[in-house]
């Protein structure tokens, strides 16, 4: 059975705002120095060195494709048994999303490789995404 | 729902070490069992004996089925144990029974990680074993009785009932007894620990209770303690054990107490002056056990994964010390400093060297599976072949050992199938019956090197370029290929020259893995052939994989590494200018009568050409080639890390890059692959202009 209420970190671009589920979460640093990559994939900024494991660091606003302003933060994001880093210009903290605040699926498209896990309603819609 | 229930999925890990350990043991005794035909009275003693651990631990993890085969294989080694005659001439018949029970063992071994793993029945098995007990003349059969017999005594224990010390004695058997410490949590795992322990150092007859898996065991171990009966006088060393056992308050042995106070005392009447004065005491009153060193304690066991995390952090530490050494040339001499760095130097060697040689297993412990391999194959094509191994008391790094079975059975697969001959023809073409295959196994400086050698057909290369040909795996002419390039065709994926599928070979699986595990780990394959002579495959490896000699250098802003023994020259691009060529969009270098195609890395990775300042000139060991880059550095220990997997392989073939490494200043650097760049340059990719 569902969770009843799910936390979540909420970011936002382009004024939407998107969650992410806190247990995928692993931490949440200040955007790390990255080393550029040869030939990267689209959306990734650099690479970095976190706590001894190389990681590809994505740009959050490139993947929503809006305009990025200063990126300050980076959020370290597990998928099954790897990680990588997401650089966020706009962190707005965490949330609960209820069961009950769960609205009908938009349609809305996934986001690159960022599956769209269902939409709740706060102040304003969040799209929960997967890691 | 898991099998094992909270409390014994505790003791899984142990288990699965300490079984796999003990079927491996089994394996290697029975290998050399199958090769003389023969049991000697110590295998057999050792092949009881797991049997007998297999048993206890099995019982104790509630694997009903295999506790019971695993008693039922106890009893066949036991009838051998009191009729060691049977077991002359009786191994070759029964080899099949053998092997089918490690099997099983092992696949159920192998199953136990998986979360929904359900036991399988052996009853099939189990039947087997007993059949062949009762063909050998087992139960029933004269001078056949339960294993706790006492030697050459009439008296027999059952496994019901307590005895007297009295009856013990007249039996000719020694009883240990242990008791815990009171409020003693999971007694029956810490009884089953101990009694792991001794049966390590000698054979125990009956334990008491013989069921520690049941609840109703903790009661009893906790009112009456643990009883362990032994056939023969009990070993210094089992009693230095239990002393020594923090979990144990009271420790009594033959009726005379070794540890605790006597008032607890309840199994058997004591004299007080026995239990102040234990009957093992030297002269000056201390144990005699206690004094001699137990090599055993030598000997730790290791988690792998904190194996693992030891062998990064080492990493880490090359790394930091390459920190440091850039820092120091930046900044010149500081007084002290460079004191510092020399004896930080020495210290990060000595970790590593020490980190290494912790993660060393040798080579003897996979030698059991591939005489195996052999004597299964031989049976199966009826061939006849002598399998030698030399140099199997070499250790290589736990990575290696864990990777190196796969490419070692293709090997000798290669050499037994496609290179030994049937002995009709060996006898034709005036070669002895029995083809030979040789494993040599020899350390060259950091390299480990693995040397198949048959004395078979050897590779047909015109047949070995044809088959290639209809593959379409030429990327030149025919007529062009050497016969060295041409044998090394085998390497490639897919490749065989074998028209049958069998158990062993055909599907063009095999020969590639070995090529692939090579560059996974650094390391390089070669392979020597004379037609109707026999082949030589060697596959060479690093020892060690915690860091590997690499030499830095710049394309753009990044930092790359390739392993320096790939390395063969470094020009500069002043020096090459009059060695250049080109045949189209292709430019070449020319060097030592060698025409070596050029792969422009700045380019490639969309950087600045102007900037070319250096060629690499690489060699692995298919091919050859020169890279263009925009700056060298220096050679350094490089600890290698994985690849993120979200860089998959489609970015590996387009940028070569199938590494990375943490630098000094904390930034990425990212390990090249010959091989790799070698088939970029062949599409056409970073050739100049192209």
């Amino acid at each position: 059975m569902a969770d009843k209420t799910q936390d979540v970190i909420i970011l936002e671009a382009g004024r939407v705002w998107y969650g992410f589920d806190a247990r995928q979460v692993e931490e949440l640093i200040s955007l790390p120095a990255l080393s550029w990559l040869p030939l990267a994939p689209e959306n990734v900024l650099g690479m970095t060195d976190y706590k001894n494991q190389v990681l590809p660091v994505y740009s959050f606003p490139d993947i929503c494709g809006v305009t990025a302003e200063k990126m300050d933060f980076c959020l370290i994001l597990k998928q099954n048994l790897d990680m990588y880093g997401l650089a966020a210009d706009k962190v707005l903290g965490m949330a609960s999303l209820e069961a009950a605040t769960k609205l009908q699926n938009p349609g809305i498209a996934n986001l690159d490789f960022l599956k769209i896990k269902a939409v709740y309603q706060l102040a304003k819609p969040v799209i929960l995404l997967e890691a | 729902m898991s099998f094992f229930k909270d409390d014994i999925a505790s003791m899984l890990e142990i288990y699965l070490r300490e079984s796999t350990e003990l079927v491996d043991l089994f394996d290697k005794i029975l290998v050399n069992g199958v090769n003389n035909d023969n049991f000697t009275r110590e295998e057999i003693n050792e092949l009881f004996r797991t049997a007998h651990s297999l048993k206890s631990s099995s019982a104790m993890m509630g694997l009903n089925d295999l506790s019971t085969l695993t008693h039922t294989m106890e009893d066949l080694f036991n009838l051998f144990r009191e009729h060691l005659e049977l077991a002359k001439n009786q191994v070759l018949p029964y080899q099949d029974l053998f092997y089918d029970y490690s099997d099983f063992l092992k696949s159920e071994l192998e199953a136990m990680s998986d979360p929904s793993y359900q036991p399988r029945a052996a009853g099939g098995l189990i039947d087997r074993i007993q059949k062949a007990i009762s063909a050998l003349g087992g139960k029933g059969a004269p001078g056949y009785g339960p294993a706790l017999a006492g030697k050459g005594q009439t008296a027999k224990l059952s496994q019901a009932g307590d005895y007297s010390l009295s009856q013990l004695r007249a039996a000719g058997i020694h009883l240990l007894e242990l008791y815990f410490m009171p409020d003693c949590p999971m007694i029956n795992v810490r009884a089953l620990v101990i009694i792991k322990q001794l049966e390590k150092l000698d054979d125990i007859s009956r334990i008491v209770p013989d069921d520690l898996q049941d609840r109703a065991s903790i009661a009893l171990l906790t009112l009456q303690g643990l009883k362990l009966y032994f056939k023969h006088e009990i070993l210094a060393e089992v009693l230095d054990k239990v002393v020594k056992n923090s979990n144990l308050e009271r420790v009594v042995c033959d009726g005379k107490l070794c540890k605790g106070t006597i008032q607890t005392v309840e199994t058997a009447p004591l004299q007080a002056a026995s239990a102040v004065k234990p009957s093992i005491s030297s002269g000056s009153g201390a144990p005699k056990a206690v004094a001699a060193p137990d090599k055993r304690n030598d000997f730790v066991s290791l988690r792998w994964r904190d194996l693992s995390s030891l062998q990064n952090l080492a990493g880490e530490m090359i790394t930091n010390y390459n920190l440091l050494r850039n820092l120091l040339t930046q900044t010149g001499a500081v007084p002290g400093l460079d004191d510092f760095a020399e004896k930080y130097q020495r210290l990060v060697e000595g970790l590593q060297e020490t980190v290494d040689h912790i993660a060393l297993l040798p080579v003897a412990n996979l030698i059991p599976q591939l005489t195996r391999t052999v004597q299964n194959m031989v049976r199966a094509e009826g061939k006849k072949v002598n399998f030698r191994v030399t140099g199997a008391e070499i250790a290589i790094d736990r990575h290696l050992f864990d990777n190196i079975t796969k490419p070692l059975l293709h090997m000798i697969n290669n050499a037994v199938d496609h290179g030994i001959e049937e002995p009709k023809k060996r006898l034709e073409l005036g070669k002895p019956a029995v083809g030979t295959v040789a494993l040599n196994i020899e350390k060259k400086g950091n390299m480990v090197i693995f040397n198949v050698r048959d004395d078979g057909r050897g590779v047909d290369t015109a047949a070995v370029l044809d088959k290639a040909r209809a593959k379409g795996l030429l990327h030149k002419p025919i007529e062009e290929y050497s016969e060295e390039e041409a044998v090394k065709l085998i390497l490639l994926p897919g490749f065989t020259t074998n028209t049958k599928v069998n158990s062993f070979s055909g599907r063009g699986v095999g020969m590639d893995v070995v090529n692939a595990t090579a560059e996974a780990f650094g390391g390089s394959v070669n392979i020597e052939t004379r037609l109707d002579r026999g082949t030589v495959i060697s596959l060479q490896m690093p020892v060690s994989v915690t860091s590997v000699a690499s030499l830095s250098f710049k394309v753009g802003p990044g930092t790359f590494f390739l392993p320096q023994h790939q390395v063969r020259k470094v020009l500069s691009v002043k020096e090459a200018a009059g060695q250049i060529s080109q045949a189209g969009e292709q430019k070449y270098l020319e060097l030592e009568e060698q025409k070596l195609p050029i792969l422009d890395l700045i380019s490639l990775y969309g950087c600045d050409s102007s900037d070319s300042s250096y060629f690499l000139v690489l060699q692995s060991l298919q091919h050859s080639l020169a890279v263009e880059v925009n700056q060298v550095n220096d050679v350094m220990p490089i600890a290698e890390k994985k690849i993120p997997s979200f860089l998959n392989r489609d970015y590996q073939t387009k940028t070569g890059i199938t590494g990375c490494a943490t630098l000094g200043n904390g930034g990425i650097g990212y390990m090249l692959n010959v091989e790799r760049l070698y088939d970029i340059c062949q599409e056409g990719r970073g050739s100049h202009g192209g």
